[in-house]
């Protein structure tokens, strides 16, 4: 199924959950809901949500690193509800380094 | 004494005496008594031999008897038995002289093979000494060359890189596609994080060109209004007459000119248009771009993982094997060096073999002096006292020569270390 980007944005963190396909075509979406955060000010935190994500590819990878370099390094973000394959994609690209993931 | 001739010669005694029954049975009396003659001729030779060969025999029981009683030393014998050698008449001495010098002869004749025997286990001893030395040595040099590749092995194995260019590493194959594979999977991401940073690009210029769309259209607006004003215009300029002539020309030329802008804003709007589909086609080669399927690095990453195991498993296997040869060379190492110093023995057994050469010698020395003992007994029983000197002499010659091997033999025991018990 195609991707779908909900956003929720609590006190402390804003959560961002992709399901189905976490692929280029969620792009704006994807964008859009953290640009939207962003432009309020400053989030202090980012939860991206993958307990509904089936899949997930390189341009995805691509989307995260974007957002971290969009948010900056004092703004921690965390990988939350990963599937096997996806925490081992994720793990391959070396983003244990750059995300807490979980 | 008859019946010991009778024993002693029955063949000739019968042969002789059936001879003679036949002659006499003959008429020839030439004959029987030529045959007569024979036969008491021949008994009489074989009385004499019988009777020489009993007293040969009892004087040599009785010398042995009292040799054994005073137990004495075998070169005393000899002198001990000389009264009765000149006691004795010539015929029976000259038996006795013979039967000594053979029996000297043939004790001669065993010192002589006892010698050779000597000589040819000394020569067997060194040869296959020679060639145990040189087996063992080849082998402990082999054992050591073996140790020194197995330590190379063991050193390569543990290490996991090879030191010379041309070995194959296994281990460092796995990590080096490891590290290509680590190095596929950053260009992919960066490839990724680029693409998506340029689609973001794209999609604020789409935007921004929506917004000059929305310009255009609003110049459009204006120029078709600007184009009404000079309408009305011309249409003021007319009903002004001739004083609005000249306000005709000018509202003609603000129609024109509105015309003209409205003609751009078209092209604009077209060619933001254009841009806007461009911009479109960008993004697709840019998705395409950025979509790669990271399964396959995955099960890349999968593969090299469970290869890097199993290489560290055999390394370890290959290793504890290695360690396992490496003690056994050492142990046979220490075997073969053990063996090689074992074979130091030789110099003992030169040792012995040539004191057991000198000891035969010293035999041969006694010998000699027996011989030349008999030959003065058998020669000159006239010259006894005067040929006695040369004899102890000689005696004296021979027992300084082998008190010399005694000495000698005591000093090569003090020589060799160890509890090695040599001649004393």
């Amino acid at each position: 199924m195609a991707g779908q980007v909900t956003v929720s944005q609590g006190e402390q963190e804003v959560v961002i959950a992709v399901n189905g396909r976490f692929d280029f075509y969620v792009h704006k979406e994807f964008r859009d809901a953290y640009e939207r955060v962003l432009q309020k000010g400053r989030a202090p935190k980012f939860v991206i949500d993958l307990a509904g994500t089936e899949y997930l590819d390189s341009s995805a990878l691509g989307m995260l690193l974007v957002l971290r370099e969009r948010v900056g390094t004092e703004t921690k973000i965390d990988i939350v509800h990963c599937r096997p394959e996806v925490k081992s994609i994720l793990e391959i690209a070396n983003f244990h380094s750059l995300f807490h993931l979980s | 004494m008859t019946w010991i001739f009778l024993r002693q010669y029955r063949w000739p005694v019968a042969v002789s005496g059936l001879a003679a029954l036949l002659l006499m049975v003959r008429p020839s009396p030439g004959m029987s008594w030529i045959g007569l003659g024979i036969v008491i001729f021949v008994w009489a030779f074989s009385a004499d031999r019988a009777a020489a060969r009993h007293r040969a025999a009892e004087s040599e029981w009785r010398a042995a008897v009292r040799t054994n009683a005073t137990n004495r030393p075998a070169y005393a014998g000899t002198s001990s038995s000389r009264p009765a050698v000149a006691s004795a008449d010539s015929d029976s001495s000259r038996d006795r002289a013979r039967v000594r010098d053979e029996a000297i002869r043939e004790a001669e004749h065993q010192l002589g093979a006892v010698r050779g025997a000597i000589d040819q286990l000394r020569r067997l001893e060194s040869d296959a000494i020679a060639r145990l030395t040189k087996s063992f040595t080849g082998l402990e040099a082999a054992s050591r060359e073996e140790g020194a590749m197995v330590r190379s092995l063991i050193e390569s194995v543990s290490n996991g890189s090879s030191t010379g260019g041309h070995e194959v590493s296994f281990r460092r194959f796995a990590e080096e596609t490891s590290g290509m594979l680590d190095f596929f999977v950053a260009h992919v991401l960066e490839v990724s994080k680029n693409s998506m940073g340029l689609v973001e690009i794209l999609e604020d210029m789409a935007r921004q060109m929506n917004t000059v769309g929305a310009t255009v259209n609003k110049i459009g607006t204006i120029a078709k209004q600007t184009n009404v004003l000079a309408l009305n215009a011309a249409i003021e300029a007319a009903r002004a007459g001739q004083a609005g002539k000249g306000f005709a020309v000018v509202a003609d030329e603000v129609r024109s000119l509105s015309k003209s802008t409205k003609h751009f804003s078209e092209q604009i709007h077209a060619l933001v248009g254009e841009a806007q589909r461009s911009m479109g086609q960008a993004n697709t080669i840019i998705a395409a771009i950025a979509s790669k399927d990271m399964n396959v690095a995955l099960n890349s990453r999968r593969r090299v993982d469970r290869t890097m195991a199993e290489m560290a498993e055999l390394n370890t296997n290959v290793y504890r094997k290695l360690e396992q040869v490496n003690g056994i060379a050492k142990n046979v190492r220490e075997k073969v060096s053990q063996a090689v110093t074992g074979l130091q023995f030789e110099d003992m057994v030169t040792q012995i073999l040539a004191h057991l050469d000198q000891r035969a010698a010293a035999i041969e020395r006694f010998l000699n002096v027996v011989r030349e003992s008999t030959t003065n007994g058998s020669n000159g029983r006239k010259g006894n006292v005067a040929s006695a000197m040369p004899l102890a002499e000689l005696l004296a010659a021979a027992r300084e020569a082998s008190s010399d091997t005694h000495k000698q033999a005591v000093r090569q025991e003090r020589l060799t270390t160890g509890s090695v018990e040599l001649f004393s």
